[in-house]
């Protein structure tokens, strides 16, 4: 799942971004970001009992336990095209649009033993979810980064 | 989960070579077998065999933020056991190898067919200098 060629993909990092979908659906980055988490956090709730399962260890021959040490969920969406606008672009740009998650059911609260039903609650019993939105536009000559535009206004005063 | 220095863990790699924990015994090949249908039993689970799986799946599978659905390409839950102490002999080692042992998985749920279960062990030496590989040894012969 970790390539340095990233077919073109980048992180969306800056929340104030607007991302539009087909004609007329637009969230910011940090909006659409917030959507996706609760929904990551709502299918792990309501299957609570699978998280018994993602946290159970190996026992051989009945006797040898070993116990989970590291135990995380990395998952990626199909593309979806889409298209971005952020601070000093010229226009909107054409694009797609995936999902990469990363679920860490590691961290176990030994005091927590209730079934896992909300957010708050899964943050108690210390699972941690991690999402990155990341984009490739169509045309990737044409991208300029906010930043670089900065760096290339500073250069040229 | 990966790291350059494996903390001096070497993935076992020869199907052939024995575990031995506490007074137990295994060939390498058959603590997979073991592992495997452990994986199996917890992911299928004896009731109600494909709900579960089903769960699996459904925790991060398809996507949505608000209007907008993305299906999932990629899923894989990956667990590491902590070590637990055991001893390796194989061919050429001139006494039982005292270490430690770990699991590593790789689980692919993606798969609409089937789920594709890699099992990694590795095996990590308690004293690393009286470690000599096979291979240096047939070098040195």
């Amino acid at each position: 799942m970790k390539s340095n060629f990233n077919n073109g993909f980048q992180s969306l990092n800056c929340d104030e971004d607007v991302l539009l979908f087909t004609y007329d659906i637009t969230y910011t980055v940090g909006l659409f970001a917030e959507l996706i988490l609760e929904k990551i956090r709502a299918n792990v709730c309501d299957n609570a009992r699978v998280i018994g399962i993602v946290r159970s260890g190996i026992l051989v021959n009945n006797k040898v336990p070993f116990e989970l040490f590291e135990s995380q969920w990395e998952s990626s969406t199909e593309e979806l095209e889409c298209q971005l606008l952020g601070v000093g672009y010229s226009g909107w740009k054409k694009g797609k649009l995936r999902i990469k998650t990363d679920v860490d059911f590691r961290y176990q609260n030994p005091d927590f033993t209730a079934p896992v039903i909300s957010a708050r609650q899964l943050e108690l019993a210390g699972i941690i979810i991690k999402i990155d939105l990341e984009f490739s536009p169509d045309e990737p000559n044409e991208y300029q980064s906010p930043l670089d535009k900065l760096r290339q206004l500073e250069s040229d005063l | 989960m990966e790291s350059i220095f494996n903390d001096g863990f070497q993935p076992l790699n020869c199907d052939e070579d024995v575990l031995m924990l506490g007074k137990d015994t295994f060939v390498v090949r058959k603590f997979k077998d073991i592992v495997l249908r452990n994986i199996q039993n917890n992911i299928y689970s004896n009731y109600n065999s494909s709900k579960h799986l089903f769960l699996l799946r459904e925790m991060t599978g398809a996507l949505s933020g608000g209007n907008i659905h993305f299906q999932s390409s990629e899923s894989h839950w990956k667990f590491c056991t902590q070590d637990v102490e055991c001893q390796l002999l194989g061919f050429g080692y001139s006494a039982w190898q005292k270490g430690k042992l770990r699991i590593k998985t790789d689980i692919d749920l993606c798969n609409h067919q089937k789920v594709i279960i890699q099992i990694n062990l590795e095996f990590c030496l308690k004293e690393q200098n009286e470690y000599q590989d096979p291979i240096d040894k047939l070098r040195q012969l």
